[in-house]
């Protein structure tokens, strides 16, 4: 069996460390409690009208409804199951991670950006899996990488588990572009956990203002000319999604060194996606560049408010239990 | 400004220190790679200027820290030049028009301002001839030796003349009067126009520029008068265009701490005793020395030279600015062995036996003329006592004369000096052969001296000669008081006992010493009479004197009681003593006292004027004054062997001796005057011709200006050589400087504290983060 194998090459853990980490969160993580508090008052619950086909048996956890509970496979089995329908199952949860090249730095994180995304990935896929929820992966970068399909079967945490360790690091990033076709290729309906560093979004901005400005103008107009594009850019994908009725959690991972900034001494500073290197005294910019990420973080935080989209800063450098307690208590 | 560590300007190369750092970290940046450079950029870019300007201020901060610590231990300093230039503070290179030059030659200019020897004449006269050549306009240049003196008649564009005369002038021993040289300048400017640009520049030691000087007259016009900073000059502030043809190189430049080493000390006077009590032919030199540097003076070398022979050696340890005295007890005697061919004067070898040549001597300093002062010692005549015993006893020391005998033994007034001769007596009746050569008749208890005795004594005081009059018990009164009434200092009017009258005779006690005239001659082997044991001798009983003096007389000892023990008088040219009680034990025990003996000697040093015409001693230039016997005509020696003569002054003149007077004495050095062998009463034979050494003097350097540093006029008016001495406090112009490694040391503080700033910004910074 595959549960056998215990440590992934590409996650740096092993599956026994992930699934504990799993139960820490146990059954609380609901995509249901997501969609729900999303949409209340605003949407028709997807409790009224429930399909009387029944469409699977799922473990009971604390909170179900026990008008729901299976007595007869109780009866049979011993055991608590749940019965689903048809119309439950429609929400998927869709763990969309980000392989760009910038996801690769690690600075003060014990990992780097994107293996910690992964391992949030795998926390969150085995823990919904556990759960019974259908849960799907697909990892962009300048284009859609890779995509598994939702499904409920535990085994497939062992498919999204190879799919994170086969997959590529992609050099430059399209990524607003790449997100915006995602709805048109996945079912409609479900949960979003957006896993990414959103750099590609103030990337592709600071590339029209660049490309579209000449001179001093530009600069004067400053951070929040920038930080509002990033902002109206992610806003877009985001409302997108949402057209397509998809609940958006955005998970944004971020290194303690991009956070802090703590260089001291005269460094060459050096793109991972090829950006042209420069040579700066940290201690002169550390105050400006910290206004400018505070700045773009801001920007996000505030689109994925205005979209209705979950935001979560998640820091390389936490622990995986830290981390989803984090974003349980972000999307509760 | 001149740097006292100028050497430490050497620290300047370190400026370097912070671009090299600065170089070398920019090509050390460490490769970093980061995912957000697109904030970093924009932070980059919008903070670029600042970075750089923070950078380069950086950069500048670090390279200001070097200089000032460069700057700090370099020491700066700043002299108030504007007090050395005069009022006006002219450069004298700015000056336009005529131009006299006073140029000083007094003895102060010879102060050395290098280790090579070069001087602050050589200096002046640098300053002179570079102003000589610079100039077209007519010059006149006025040498202040002796008296002031122009060159030429008038001012004269022949500067070639000038500078000629300016390099044969040489730094003489005297004290030039700048204010008559000042006033000869404006004389020598009234022929020019008055709306000619007109300048009197004054070339002379810093000290003297304090002196007040004659403003011009109104009708010259404006005349700038320019006081040289000489000092200037040798620190290199005043460029040295043209060196002078004598000096090839260039000026010595020396730190201020290098000529403050340079020591400057003077002999301002001495003052010269015989010291009987230390010893046969042993004298007291008494020299006060005054300290001029900045440093203090430690264990430096003192001495007494006679006839070139070194007598005594000593050391004078000074604070800047502290004047001294030295004491040095020598022996007199010119050596057996001493070669007379090492007489400076070795045609007059007969002259110098007699008189011994001294010099006292401090080891030599930057300016050495003041570092010495001459002296003659003279051959003490002998002197003829003869006592009169008017007690004589068969048991020594029951005699009346038996203590003063004692006192008066050869080995302490000096060997083959004094010859007493004792005759007993009642009356007093004297030959008038016993008389002849006699100079101190001493009257001990004589009980009735005649009329005959009287008349005896009365010429012998009006030829010079001295009494000592010793009544005791045996001294009638009356008798006395006839007999010597045109020569006692008071009348005598019996013998009282101490004490309080209704006391028993074992009770009534003693009488003491109470007032000493300390300032008498009589007590001038003491250096505090007060202090000597005659004040603990016991009067038992006394003479008690008429309370009338008569002229010329003073008391010099008054009793506790209130009666005067001891009273002088002066009759014609000769002395007398009189005291209250005889010369042996019978009324006091004073003759027991240790101090009678120094008390006895001087008693007859006094009686015999011998201090009178001793050590006669004149200041450079000055006016000399003495009384001589005889109607001349005198002449004074110098010691180079010019002779001038004297002149009748206004001197105390008596029957035997007249005043005299010598104007500008000069050189420094031993004079003799000499006289006409039948026209004088000295006894030395000079030569063969029949001439007669008079009296012997000694001309010294005036110590006023030694001091060449500027310093604050304290004393009012101008300073006399007295004045000098009692400066007690010197403030220098090296004192006024103004140091400035402060200002280094603030701002090195400052830049440090700007720089720590700047960089606790950057950690602040961090810290946000």
């Amino acid at each position: 069996m595959a549960e056998d194998r215990d440590v992934t090459s590409s996650l740096g853990v092993g599956v026994h460390e992930l699934q504990r980490v799993a139960r820490v969160i146990g059954g609380r993580l609901s995509l249901r409690g997501i969609v729900e508090g999303n949409l209340s008052g605003s949407h028709r619950s997807p409790r009224q009208g429930v399909s009387l086909d029944f469409a699977q048996h799922r473990d009971y956890v604390p909170g179900d409804d026990l008008r729901h509970l299976d007595w007869r496979a109780y009866a049979k089995s011993d055991r608590h199951v749940i019965k689903q329908y048809e119309e439950e199952t429609n929400l998927r949860a869709h763990l969309v991670l980000d392989r760009s090249t910038s996801m690769r730095y690690r600075g003060g994180g014990s990992v780097e950006k994107g293996v910690f995304g992964a391992q949030l990935v795998a926390t969150l896929a085995w823990t919904l899996l556990q759960q019974g929820e259908a849960v799907g992966l697909v990892t962009f970068g300048a284009e859609l990488a890779s995509q598994l399909p939702a499904q409920s079967r535990r085994d497939h945490f062992w498919r999204i588990l190879r799919e994170l360790e086969e997959s590529e690091w992609l050099p430059d990033t399209r990524a607003p572009e790449a997100l915006l076709s995602l709805p048109g290729r996945l079912p409609p309906k479900g949960v979003v956990f957006l896993i990414t560093d959103g750099f590609d979004f103030y990337h592709e901005t600071a590339h029209e203002v660049d490309e579209g400005s000449s001179g001093r103008e530009p600069r004067e107009r400053g951070v929040k000319r920038e930080s509002e594009v990033a902002e109206s850019r992610f806003v877009e994908v985001a409302r997108a999604w949402r057209k397509h009725g998809y609940h958006v959690v955005l998970l944004h991972v971020l290194d303690p060194y991009e956070l802090t900034f703590p260089f001291d001494e005269l460094s060459l500073f050096e793109g991972l996606e090829g950006e042209e290197a420069i040579k700066i005294d940290p201690d002169g910019v550390r105050r400006a560049y910290l206004k400018e990420l505070d700045a773009f973080r801001e920007s996000l935080e505030r689109g994925a408010r205005s979209a209705g989209v979950r935001y979560c800063l998640c820091r390389s450098d936490h622990s995986l239990e830290r981390t989803l307690l984090q974003i349980l208590e972000c999307v509760s | 400004m001149s740097f006292l560590a100028p050497w430490m300007l050497l620290g300047l190369f370190a400026l370097a220190i912070p671009p090299i750092l600065h170089l070398l970290n920019r090509r050390e940046a460490k490769p970093v790679a980061f995912p957000a450079m697109e904030f970093l950029r924009r932070a980059y870019r919008k903070n670029a200027r600042r970075i750089k300007m923070k950078q380069w201020l950086l950069l500048a901060l670090r390279i200001a820290l070097f200089a000032m610590l460069a700057l700090a231990l370099s020491q700066p300093i700043w002299s108030p030049r504007s007090n050395l230039l005069g009022e006006s503070g002219v450069d004298p290179s700015e000056l336009k028009g005529t131009q006299v030059i006073i140029l000083d030659t007094s003895y102060s200019l010879a102060y050395q301002v290098s280790p090579e020897g070069r001087t602050l004449f050589d200096l002046a006269r640098s300053h002179a001839l570079r102003a000589l050549s610079e100039r077209d306009a007519p010059m006149a240049l006025i040498v202040v030796g002796d008296a002031p003196r122009s060159v030429t008649q008038d001012l004269t564009a022949d500067h070639d003349l000038l500078a000629e005369s300016l390099r044969q002038l040489k730094v003489g021993e005297h004290v030039g009067d700048l204010g008559e040289a000042t006033r000869l300048a404006y004389r020598m400017l009234r022929e020019r126009p008055r709306d000619e640009a007109k300048s009197v520049t004054l070339l002379s030691a810093p000290s003297r520029y304090l002196e007040a000087l004659p403003s011009a007259p109104v009708e010259l016009g404006e005349v700038k008068l320019v006081k040289v900073d000489l000092s200037a000059e040798l620190s290199g502030d005043v460029a040295d265009t043209s060196s002078p043809p004598e000096s090839s190189g260039e000026l010595p430049v020396l730190s201020e701490r290098d000529r403050a080493r340079l020591v400057n000390h003077a002999l301002l006077d001495l003052k010269l005793t015989p010291a009987p009590h230390m010893g046969e032919g042993q004298w007291r030199a008494e020299v006060r020395v005054a300290h001029y540097g900045d440093q203090p003076l430690t264990l430096w070398p003192i001495w007494v030279e006679i006839e070139g022979e070194v007598k005594v050696r000593g050391f004078v340890s000074l604070q800047p600015g502290e004047i001294g005295v030295k004491r040095l007890y020598f022996r007199a005697e010119r050596s057996s062995d001493s070669p007379e061919s090492s007489e400076p004067e070795t045609s007059d070898k007969r002259g110098a036996e007699e008189g011994l040549r001294g010099w006292v001597k401090l080891a030599p300093d930057a300016l050495p003329s003041d570092d010495q002062r001459p002296f003659w010692i003279e051959p003490a005549p002998p002197i003829k006592v003869l006592a009169l015993n008017g007690d004589p006893r068969p048991t020594p020391q029951d005699d009346e004369l038996f203590y003063l005998e004692k006192a008066l033994a050869p080995e302490v007034i000096g060997r083959d000096r004094l010859s007493l001769m004792s005759r007993p007596t009642t009356r007093g009746e004297l030959d008038p052969e016993l008389l002849e050569g006699v100079d101190v008749i001493i009257l001990a208890n004589v009980p009735r001296p005649s009329a005959e005795l009287g008349a005896q004594l009365k010429k012998h005081l009006e030829r010079g000669g001295g009494v000592w009059l010793a009544p005791g018990a045996r001294a009638q009164v009356s008798v006395w008081n006839q007999a010597l009434r045109d020569l006692l200092p008071r009348p005598l009017r019996g013998a009282r006992r101490a004490g309080d009258a209704a006391a028993s005779l074992e009770s009534r006690g003693a009488a003491r010493f109470a007032q000493i005239e300390g300032g008498h001659p009589l007590f001038k082997p003491f250096d505090d009479v007060r202090r000597s044991n005659l004040n603990l001798a016991s009067i038992q009983q006394y003479m008690l004197f008429d309370p009338e003096p008569p002229p010329r007389s003073e008391v010099v000892v008054t009793l506790n009681e209130g009666v005067p023990f001891m009273i002088t008088r002066e009759v014609g040219e000769g002395r007398v003593v009189l005291w209250a009680s005889p010369l042996d034990r019978e009324w006091a025990d004073l003759v027991i006292r240790p101090d009678f003996v120094p008390l006895a000697a001087q008693t007859i040093r006094y009686l015999t004027r011998e201090e009178r015409g001793a050590l006669t001693s004149v200041l450079l230039n000055e006016k000399l004054q003495i009384e001589l016997n005889g109607s001349g005509p005198f002449s004074a020696l110098s010691p180079r062997g010019d002779r001038r003569l004297l002149t009748r002054g206004e001197g105390r003149g008596t029957s035997a001796a007249l005043g005299w007077t010598l104007d500008r004495v000069h050189p420094v050095g031993h004079h003799q005057v000499i006289a006409p062998a039948s026209g004088a009463s000295a006894s030395t034979r000079r030569g063969a011709d029949r001439e007669l050494i008079a009296r012997r003097f000694v001309v010294g350097l005036n110590p006023k200006i030694s001091e060449i540093r500027a310093v604050s006029p304290s004393a009012e008016g101008a300073p006399s050589a007295d004045s000098v001495k009692d400066q007690a406090t010197v403030v220098s112009a090296l004192a006024q400087r103004r140091e400035l490694w402060h200002i280094g040391l603030i701002g090195l503080l400052l830049f440090a504290l700007l720089e720590g700033v700047t960089l606790f910004q950057r950690r602040d910074e961090r810290g946000v983060s």
